[in-house]
């Protein structure tokens, strides 16, 4: 998967002057090859990213997940991806506070009635 | 399964959905480490896989083959949540807690963590400092074994177009990593 793109492509419009100055010197052998000075790079990169895989609890949990969708799916329902839980919360919180302002309102309310009526 | 079996795979699957399983245990792993590659830790490469294939199973209907695989498609999806979570993360950044306190947050693969010489460690550190496009070609070259054809399918570019990205991105990174005192080569 290495730099079997060994040449060093030609430079394009939006390259700066240094980038095709640098192509030049190269063609006419004054600098090394790209491919060598880069080729311990490649190495290197392919071994940072070498392939994992991910934990088989978290992939027989989103198989279980999808499935459960597909279901729903077929009867009908809409299928979304499950709300994070800070969502929840945050949803929760608000409609915790917006009773909790309805709430007052209507003791406020009850008590003035109550203190016009005596 | 060739190009064409896999194309009459995802028509059935349309049809039936219940098929879409087969389709999500034919890509996950490639999906996860994907992803896993492109935020650096386990907790957000769970998440985004699980999106990935919620997304692809509420828009397979959309799905039609234009001359682009099922699986870049599916590498698209995966490819715009992750660009979609970096720019989250730009305009929330984290704060510069200690880097030793940072890393420790950070859940890692046991079969990365075992490479972790300084070296290695450095580079995946600059290889998540590339840009989004950058950084999803190294990926996808080096961990999913891609070609230039198949990355200029995802990423909606030309295959020349991806060799001469990918040119400047080790440029780049090298000399990122120079700066950084690290001279690989």
């Amino acid at each position: 998967m290495k730099t079997q793109e060994a040449e060093h492509p030609a430079p394009q419009r939006g390259d700066s002057l240094g980038g095709r100055l640098r192509w030049r010197l190269r063609r006419w052998g004054l600098l090394p090859q790209p491919q060598a000075i880069l080729l311990p790079l490649e190495n290197a990169v392919e071994s940072a990213l070498r392939p994992v895989e991910p934990p088989a609890h978290f992939r027989a949990r989103l198989r279980n997940d999808l499935a459960f969708a597909v279901r729903r799916r077929v009867t009908g329902l809409v299928v979304e991806y499950p709300k994070p839980l800070r969502e929840s919360i945050i949803l929760g919180l608000a409609a915790g506070a917006l009773a909790m302002i309805i709430a007052v309102l209507v003791l406020i309310f009850r008590s003035r009635l109550v203190g016009a009526g005596r | 399964m060739t190009d064409q079996e896999e194309q009459s795979f995802v028509e059935s699957a349309k049809n039936d959905p219940g098929i879409f399983g087969e389709l999500y245990e034919r890509y996950v792993d490639r999906i996860y480490n994907y992803i896993y590659h492109r935020v650096g830790n386990v907790h957000d490469a769970e998440d985004l896989t699980s999106r990935t294939f919620f997304r692809a199973l509420s828009h397979l209907q959309s799905y039609e083959d234009k001359g682009v695989p099922f699986s870049a498609w599916l590498y698209r999806i995966a490819h715009n949540l992750v660009a979609n979570w970096h720019r989250d993360r730009k305009r929330r950044p984290v704060v510069a807690l200690d880097d030793v306190v940072l890393r420790g947050l950070w859940e890692e693969h046991p079969e990365v963590v075992t490479q972790s010489q300084d070296n290695v460690r450095y580079l995946r550190e600059a290889i998540l400092r590339l840009d989004a496009d950058r950084q999803g070609l190294l990926v996808l070259k080096f961990s999913e074994g891609l070609s230039n054809a198949e990355i200029g399918n995802i990423m909606g570019r030309s295959e020349g177009a991806i060799k001469s990205l990918y040119h400047r991105t080790l440029l780049a990174l090298r000399s990122d990593l120079l700066k950084k005192g690290l001279d690989i080569g």
